[in-house]
């Protein structure tokens, strides 16, 4: 058992780019979004029926959910965080096909939680520009200034190590009992880690990255 | 081996960049879009539902309205025509009455004028009877007639008359 | 190895206050629900908040067990 990576193979330019089972895996997923959107979005009516009634309900469950916490601020940040919701939950329940998933990977963990940090701090130039979000450092009082300095490494810290913690945590204890009980055992509990963990640990970082932003744009 | 791998964490960096992008443009700029044109469209048509619904409640005012004074202006004529009808018969039925009276004095005079000649005849001829019987008592006394005869007739007629 | 094993172990014993802490506020959280019914979106949304929030410490728990064991071989 290994918490790293395996290198599928190596881009030779550079000295050699090592590409990993997490990126492969993350190419996948990218294809399997794409291709869906592409399927989904065609030939659409105004009457939903079927497939569309399905994205018509996520996308406007998606785009309600942030207009309620985002305010007039949501059409800028409801893709971003569709996006990361619809990486996360395939990323995170794909084992159950077999896959590696990336998040098993602190790599794409950190990554995905660097860029919700990028994200925020993006969002709070934009509603309060360059000085007030420089001046937020000192609010409400100028000493806590170096608390929120520890802020902007401890919640990509938390973001990123709750969500690696969690999906390797299941891949732990998945290969445990596959490796105890082989058959039968593992599908049952791979219905409460696999799915019910994968879709729990994507709404909580969906929601963490919108709280954040919400406390940012206020 | 590191924890992190830095060239996984780039890749993956990009990886959603791109995801980001694609996942935008095809996904839910289009879906979004579509769903505020559709919602945007049920408003318009509801709200044109509703003012056709507004014109044709003021229409119907409107008709209702004439329809009542077309009504009342009926009634009015009827009640004109009636009034005009009653006054007509009245004054026939008085018209109709006058001459009735009248027929009927008319009717009386002649009666009295036919009595009163009835009467002069009867006393004519009685006369003539009593001289007759007066004549044949006495005897063949050859009277003036004409002279006696109204003498008695006048004697009778006074006590006749009273 | 050993020492490193037991090392492990004990960072993962801060499972059980993340264990304490989400069952109480779960039960705070249904508490409040059956008060107010009416409220439950936004109890969830503060349970979910929490429940991450007290989850952090047995992840860095699991976290540094997992530094011990795969990162501090002898």
């Amino acid at each position: 058992m290994e918490i790293g990576q395996s290198v599928v193979f190596t881009i030779p330019i550079l000295g050699g780019i090592p590409v990993t089972t997490t990126v492969v895996v993350t190419w996948i997923i990218m294809a399997i979004l794409t291709i869906a959107s592409l399927i989904v979005t065609r030939g659409w009516n105004l009457v939903p029926t079927g497939a569309q009634n399905f994205v018509e309900t996520i996308i406007d469950g998606l785009n309600s959910f942030t207009k309620d916490a985002l305010g007039e601020y949501w059409a800028s940040f409801a893709p971003y965080l569709g996006t990361v919701a619809l990486y996360l939950i395939l990323a995170n329940t794909i084992d159950l096909f077999g896959l590696t998933p990336p998040t098993k990977d602190l790599s794409a963990t950190s990554a995905l939680a660097i860029m919700s940090i990028i994200v925020v701090i993006i969002a709070s130039i934009k509603a309060k520009g360059l000085k007030g979000y420089a001046k937020s450092f000192f609010e409400p009082m100028p000493f806590f200034f170096p608390m929120k300095i520890l802020d902007m490494f401890t919640r990509p810290l938390s973001l990123a190590a709750r969500l690696f913690g969690n999906i390797i945590a299941a891949f732990i204890i998945m290969g445990l009992i596959s490796k105890v009980v082989p058959i039968v055992v593992p599908a049952i509990f791979s219905i409460y880690f696999d799915l019910f963990d994968g879709a729990l640990q994507m709404v909580v970082f969906v929601f963490l990255t919108m709280l954040y932003i919400e406390e940012a744009v206020e | 081996m590191s924890l992190i791998n830095p060239y996984t964490f780039i890749f993956t960096i990009i990886n959603l960049v791109v995801l980001y992008l694609i996942l935008r443009k095809f996904l839910f700029k289009p879906v979004t879009q579509f769903m505020e044109e559709r919602s945007q469209r049920i408003k318009n048509s509801l709200d044109e539902a509703d003012r056709k619904v507004h014109e044709a409640n003021e229409l119907k005012a409107q008709y209702e309205e004439i329809l009542k004074k077309a009504d009342d202006e009926g009634k009015a004529i009827i009640d004109r025509a009636e009034k005009y009808a009653k006054e007509k018969a009245e004054k026939i039925i008085e018209e109709a009455n006058i001459e009735a009276k009248a027929i009927i004095e008319r009717a009386k005079e002649e009666a009295e004028t036919e009595k009163i000649k009835a009467m002069h005849d009867l006393r004519v001829s009685l006369s003539h009877l009593i001289i007759e019987a007066a004549s044949k008592a006495i005897g063949n006394i050859n009277i003036d007639d004409d002279k006696i005869i109204n003498e008695v007739v006048k004697e009778a007629g006074a006590s006749w008359n009273k | 190895m050993n020492l490193l094993a037991i090392g492990a172990g004990i960072a993962a014993i801060s499972g059980i206050g993340a264990g304490i802490g989400i069952g109480i506020a779960t039960g705070k959280a249904v508490e409040a629900v059956s008060r107010q019914p009416e409220a439950r979106g936004s109890i969830m949304q503060f349970l979910l908040l929490g429940g991450a929030l007290s989850e952090a410490t047995a992840i860095y728990g699991l976290l540094v067990a997992f530094l011990i064991i795969f990162f501090m071989k002898p």
